[in-house]
């Protein structure tokens, strides 16, 4: 996460004779942070005003995460916290260019491990992936919709629409 | 009179969608189902999973899928299993996140928002 690296840290680290305090184990570098001043808030309503929208609709997470008004951390895997985000980025081809959805590993390896997704909603290998699958709640619809963006969206993916 | 009428069309179609907008529930908040529990149980409105308050605070993978798989229904979810530090109880113990005592039932006991 090379963006939120070069963003100042807004609250001082602890004070500690040698400066920053060292990671502890299991750590990530957005653990080593205090938490954003977002967490106190405990109703939609304000957190939304807070949070950057996307011109499509909704709430843009990963321009939060961008802009350092989230931090979310990982929970209790200790392997997890030292993955570093995953940069394979690609289209998956479709029927012609404007159908092609373009996949950022990047994006989802910001929130995701490898095994959320590999194993049980995809093979680790390319595979055919339909439309209607997604309207199914099964592979990208098994969160877009649910809880990530809708896949009424169309832009979001098939960015040469 | 005309300017009026249209006006009027256009606050009558707003006041109409309304209702609507405010009760369009926040993408990935769920309120969960109860199956079983007593009379008193009942009295209370099943919990809810705000998943925002959660996602401004941790990644996806904190609690997928070591705590909850992907898809919904798979996990069983009681004040019991909660106690046992299982569950959503994994960090609600009163130090990670707030406990299950009893100022704090209303905050996941109620109507989703």
């Amino acid at each position: 996460m090379a963006s939120q690296a070069s963003n100042p840290a807004p609250v001082a680290a602890e004070p500690s004779a040698g400066g920053a305090p060292p990671a502890e184990v299991g750590q990530s570098q957005a653990e080593q942070l205090p938490p954003p001043p977002i967490e106190a808030i405990l109703s939609w309503e304000q957190a939304q005003a807070e949070l950057p929208g996307h011109a499509m609709g909704g709430v843009d997470w990963n321009e939060a995460l961008e802009q350092d008004i989230i931090r979310p951390r990982h929970g209790t895997d200790s392997n997890a916290a030292q993955a570093p985000s995953f940069d394979l980025d690609f289209y998956i081809k479709g029927p012609s260019k404007a159908m092609d959805a373009w996949f950022p590993h990047s994006a989802h390896t910001q929130w995701l491990s490898c095994e959320n997704c590999h194993g049980s909603i995809y093979r680790y290998r390319q595979q055919e992936l339909k439309m209607a699958d997604l309207y199914a709640g099964k592979s990208c619809g098994a969160c877009h919709g649910k809880v990530a963006f809708p896949v009424t969206q169309c832009k979001r993916c098939h960015i040469d629409m | 009179m005309r300017a009026l009428r249209g006006l009027s069309l256009v606050l009558g179609i707003t006041l109409l969608l309304m209702p609507v907008a405010s009760a369009a529930p926040v993408l990935g908040d769920l309120q969960f189902q109860r199956e079983g529990g007593d009379e008193m149980a009942a009295a209370f409105p099943p919990s809810i999973f705000p998943h925002w308050v959660h996602r401004v605070r941790y990644r996806c993978d904190a609690c997928h899928d070591s705590l909850f798989p992907m898809s919904r229904g798979e996990v069983e979810i009681s004040m019991k299993i909660l106690a046992e530090g299982k569950a959503c109880g994994a960090c609600h113990d009163g130090t990670e996140a707030f406990d299950d005592s009893f100022q704090n039932c209303s905050r996941c006991h109620r109507p989703l928002d």
